[in-house]
């Protein structure tokens, strides 16, 4: 898996267009493949599952929030918004019109693309911070949204109950039917960012982070170009939305708040920042991280205190340990941990001789 | 490079341990009970008092020699007031066997319903989570057990109508909310009432956080001038509004704080008990610390020879997190009667739920009567004024506008 | 032919940077801009590729045209996409990009990939090293290596006319020779319109085929190049040389500023 070429041989475009260069990349991916698909749940029971389900729709919202921030370099502090905007169109299709998954997926996604644009429109004039609050006032303004009009929120408690979806008759219930359902959109996600970063698109989207000046006069609409950041991040927020609104039950707009944005802005920046991988790091760095520290804790902390004293101390030494891996890690490696990744790999890649 | 590594997987190994060694923990015959709390979350205010209440009862009820020969055991997990790691530990105490489950949180009680109706394990959300859930037909997992916001709602305005000398015709109620669903969902109930009595009634909505509501305060006591303010409040959001009625001159003997505007904490961050004489607070669980079962469990600590908690002091929250721990044990020990002393499924657990009765604790807890239709036991609430520096109860446990409360039931969905 | 009529240029609605601006450049040859800093040499570059608006500068009067085609009051893609293309100074590569993707994003208003890739091997043919580095990120290239790749960017649009600013600015000599001589043949073997603009007024002056000098937004002298490079002002102010071609002293320095003054 961690071979590489040692130089450039290639011969024709269509290897250098390839998406995985080289046959033992591919082997690996295969091999990805078989772990993630057939490894995994039968090793793992429902809790474990249910974790991996966790880490998959984290990964869908952050590669959508990585291709606006990471590769346009357009702050946002509204993707949670995006998600419940996502959220509530599919909910309503779902439970009003009795639609199926396969069109409230892509529903939702684009409903969070058109209100993603709309809140971009600010991005033409304005950059950076400046940027990140006028989309942290879309946040807010969405949610009072939500809150205040019924037809969207459904009325009590602004909750839409969602039925599980149904996947060729057979209802998913279980947390490994879930995964392998969750899992197509990784997928589907995954490479449909990969791919469109390697497009006309995705490179006038890098050409307008690396420079927006220089961007313009080599002909791209900067305009357009940044609000189909906006729509495509957007799109993937919608849709990540969905799926979890799919996977709780229920479309709940207290679940997509400010801080659920601040989270994902952090996935992506500890994973690194307009990377491939960067978000599927990050996915699994700030959701898994917190359930292991506590997981030590629990076990290694009943030594030194009764169960009660363990319990009340456990939240705040979590907080506490996160907070400072997660400084650690990006004291280590500022650009994120696909980085750190590349190190290790790049490390493997010419052992034992480095040099 | 190399040495980050070899700490890394030093780490890795230390994590991967503790992952094993976590499960072989269990010996004795127990019961497990699955609890989240928020102890460092936007929730805390509250937590710092209810969590530790629980693990007390469960040591209570151990130090008796636990339930039918079971040990109890409660295993609580911080969500931080957010849904996706509620999922996650309502999930890790599902695989660890728990048949009972005390939720934290509305958002996350209704994250979670769905969840327990698969997986049939009974979860409370005392005085929070959806007031729909007090249907047990359409939603059976799910008890409120104590009263909803519906409840909540009716039974403050039939307070102001006492406090108005028994008629609201032509009466102004101020209705002072924190502006999320929560904070909402009592209005329909109280729009409602004010058709059948014929009062005034203006909603006032503080957004989140709820540290600024200067305009609204001062529209209620300047412009609006009510005759009874109910203030539906969370967080710091309660004590920003005593301090600022106070400072605006409104008497807050016509304020009244519904369940989570209503602990030692809020009025003691308000500027203390003297400056909110007379405020009064709506409560599901008795207040104050002369119950037999806080004096046993003081009793315990003594007998240990250990302090006693300050967190007993908190008696709101304290007594509230005693309610829910009690009524959990007390459905496990009915199931285990049931069962002939055998460990009770959740199923069982949720039909015992729903054949509490009579059961006060001497007073802190409300003539509940849970039944298969009805999960919240009746929607009692008592209503604690302060006087001279502590809570004084206003009268007895009681509850109002049932039929109201029951229509909106009826057409939930 | 790129036309400028008699511009005028305001910035934030009070500020007239450019007054009256009026100079030709013609296919196939290569138009040099010359004059001191501030003089509007790079206003008059941005007026032409529609970059103003992002500074909120305008023309207010007077017409940019090329071939007839009014471009004044076009949005800066469609100047690109028109046949003008810009080599900003300062070397303005992408640096999260590699050599080839940076050279295809300048292709981002052509769609025939064939031709593309055929822009793409011209591009080499003028750069072979750049083809050496395709692969590799532009953030990592030498300064002249980066400079030559924001010509290729430029070159990859297939302009008719190409705007350059400053192609010198920080590089060593050996280089600016280099990309010089590239910059002539672009004149000569692709028949491109250049319009260039220079600090160096020797090289300029020794490339160009006819050339203009600003002064305080103002054209103060044109001519062919050839005609200005014995131009007495010229050798003094820009050159740096007095008529017997030697260093002038400081002495007389007072003097030249006063006749520089009475030119504008």
């Amino acid at each position: 898996m961690f071979y590489r070429e040692s130089g450039v041989f290639k011969t024709s475009y269509a290897a250098d267009t390839a998406l995985m260069p080289l046959p033992n990349t591919r082997i690996g991916a295969a091999l990805a493949g078989v772990i993630f698909l057939a490894v995994l749940p039968m090793v793992f029971g429902e809790y474990g599952m249910s974790i991996c389900n966790l880490i998959l729709i984290a990964i869908v919202g952050a590669i959508g929030l990585n291709i606006l921030v990471g590769y346009t370099d357009q702050v946002s502090l509204g993707h949670g918004a995006f998600m419940s905007v996502g959220a509530y169109a599919a909910a309503n299709l779902v439970v009003r019109m009795d639609m199926p998954f396969w069109v409230a997926i892509p529903a939702g996604g684009v409903m969070a693309a058109f209100i993603g644009t709309l809140v971009g429109i600010p991005s033409l004039r304005i950059k950076g911070l400046y940027l990140a609050i006028t989309t942290l006032a879309a946040q807010l303004i969405i949610e009072w949204t939500i809150n205040h009009v019924p037809a969207i929120s459904g009325g009590a408690q602004s909750t839409i109950l969602m039925p599980p979806p149904e996947v060729f008759g057979v209802v998913l219930k279980f947390q490994w039917q879930i995964y392998f359902f969750l899992m197509v959109f990784v997928i589907i996600a995954m490479v449909g960012a990969a791919n469109l970063i390697r497009s006309r698109i995705g490179r006038a989207f890098i050409a307008i982070r690396d420079q927006d000046i220089a961007a313009e006069i080599i002909g791209i609409n900067i305009a357009r170009y940044k609000l189909y950041a906006f729509a495509i991040s957007s799109f993937y927020a919608g849709v990540a939305g969905v799926l979890y609104t799919y996977y709780l039950g229920i479309a709940n707009y207290e679940q997509f708040q400010l801080t659920v944005s601040i989270d994902f802005l952090a996935m992506i920046i500890i994973g690194g920042l307009g990377s491939p991988l960067g978000p599927v790091f990050g996915a699994i760095f700030v959701t898994l991280l917190p359930i292991l520290v506590r997981r030590f804790l629990e076990t290694f902390g009943g030594y030194f205190m009764d169960y009660s004293t363990l319990a009340a101390t456990i939240p705040s030494l979590r907080l506490a340990i996160f907070g400072s891996l997660i400084i650690f890690f990006l004291v280590v490696e500022p650009e994120g941990l696909n980085r750190l990744w590349r190190k290790v790999r790049n490390y493997f890649r010419t052992w034992p001789f480095s040099y | 490079m190399r040495y980050l590594t070899r700490r890394t997987l030093t780490l890795a190994g230390c994590i991967a341990a503790s992952l094993g060694a976590g499960s072989a923990m269990a010996q004795q015959k127990e019961i497990l009970l699955g609890a989240q709390c928020d102890r460092v979350g936007p929730t805390q205010i509250v937590a710092t008092a209810y969590c530790p209440a629980m693990h007390d009862y469960a040591a209570l009820i151990n130090s008796k020699g636990g339930i039918g020969g079971f040990r109890i055991r409660i295993d609580e997990i911080d969500n931080n007031y957010q849904v996706p790691p509620a999922i996650e530990a309502y999930e890790r105490h599902k695989q660890m066997g728990a048949v009972s489950y005390l939720i934290w949180g509305t958002p996350q009680a209704l994250a979670l319903k769905p969840r327990l109706e698969q997986d049939r394990i009974p979860g409370t959300s005392p005085g929070f989570g959806s007031a729909a859930a007090a249907d047990g037909k359409k939603y059976p997992y799910v008890f409120p057990i104590a009263a909803t916001y519906w409840s909540q709602g009716a039974a403050a305005i039939d307070f102001a109508k006492r406090r108005l000398g028994g008629n609201l015709k032509g009466k102004k109620i101020a209705y002072l909310y924190f502006d999320n669903p929560a904070g909402l969902e009592p209005l329909p109930v109280i729009k409602d009432i004010q058709e059948l009595e014929g009062f005034e009634l203006r909603t006032f909505a503080v957004p989140s956080p709820g540290v600024e509501m200067g305009a609204q305060i001062l529209d209620i006591s300047q412009r609006y001038r009510p005759d009874f303010v109910i203030a539906h409040l969370f967080g710091r959001a309660p004590s920003v509004a005593i301090k600022d009625l106070k400072r605006a001159g409104f008497p807050l003997s016509k304020v009244l704080g519904l369940v989570w505007a209503s602990g030692e904490p809020d009025i003691i961050a308000a500027g203390g008990f003297a400056l909110a004489e007379g405020y009064n607070t709506m409560q599901f669980a008795g207040v104050g610390t002369d119950y037999p079962v806080l004096n046993e469990i003081r009793a315990m600590y003594q007998k240990e020879g250990k302090p006693v908690p300050p967190a007993m002091e908190t008696s709101v929250y304290y007594n509230r997190a005693i309610l829910n721990t009690a009524l959990h044990v007390e459905a496990v020990r009915i199931a285990v009667q049931a069962k002939g002393g055998k460990a009770p499924t959740g199923e069982d657990v949720k039909a015992a739920f729903e054949r509490i009765k009579d059961f006060t604790l001497g007073g802190l807890l409300p003539p509940l009567e849970v039944t298969a239709a009805d999960h919240e036991g009746g929607g009692w609430v008592q209503v604690f004024t302060i006087k001279g520096g502590k809570f004084v109860a206003d009268g007895p446990w009681f509850r109002a506008y049932r039929d109201v409360v029951q229509k909106h039931l009826a057409a939930a969905h | 032919m790129l036309s400028i009529n008699n511009i005028e240029v305001v910035f934030d609605g009070t500020i007239l940077v450019l007054k009256g601006v009026t100079l030709a450049a013609h296919e196939g040859k290569i138009t040099a801009l010359l004059g001191a800093n501030g003089a509007g040499k790079t206003t008059t570059l941005k007026a032409i590729s529609g970059l103003l608006a992002a500074e909120r500068g305008a023309v207010t009067a007077g017409s940019i045209e090329l071939d007839g085609t009014r471009l004044d009051r076009m949005a800066p893609h469609d100047i690109v996409a028109g046949g003008v293309a810009q080599v900003f100074e300062g070397r303005r590569v992408f640096d999260g990009l590699s050599v080839e993707e940076n050279l295809l994003v300048g292709a981002h208003t052509r769609t025939n990939l064939t031709r593309i890739r055929a822009s793409m091997e011209e591009v080499f043919s003028y750069f072979p090293i750049l083809k050496e580095r395709r692969g590799q990120a532009a953030g990592y290239l030498s300064g002249g290596e980066q400079q030559m790749l924001v010509i290729g960017r430029a070159l990859m649009s297939d302009p008719q006319v190409i705007l350059f600013d400053e192609p010198s600015l920080g590089l060593a000599p050996l280089i600016v020779e280099n990309i010089f001589r590239i910059i002539g043949r672009l004149r000569d073997e692709g028949k491109h319109t250049i319009l260039l603009v220079e600090q160096n007024a020797a090289l300029a002056l020794a490339i160009a085929d006819h050339a203009y000098v600003m002064e305080t937004g103002r054209i103060a002298l044109e001519g062919p190049a050839a005609e200005l490079r014995q131009n007495p002002e010229i050798r003094e102010s820009y050159l740096g040389l007095n008529d017997a071609g030697a260093r002038r002293s400081y002495r007389d320095v007072k003097r030249n500023r006063r006749r520089q003054r009475w030119l504008a």
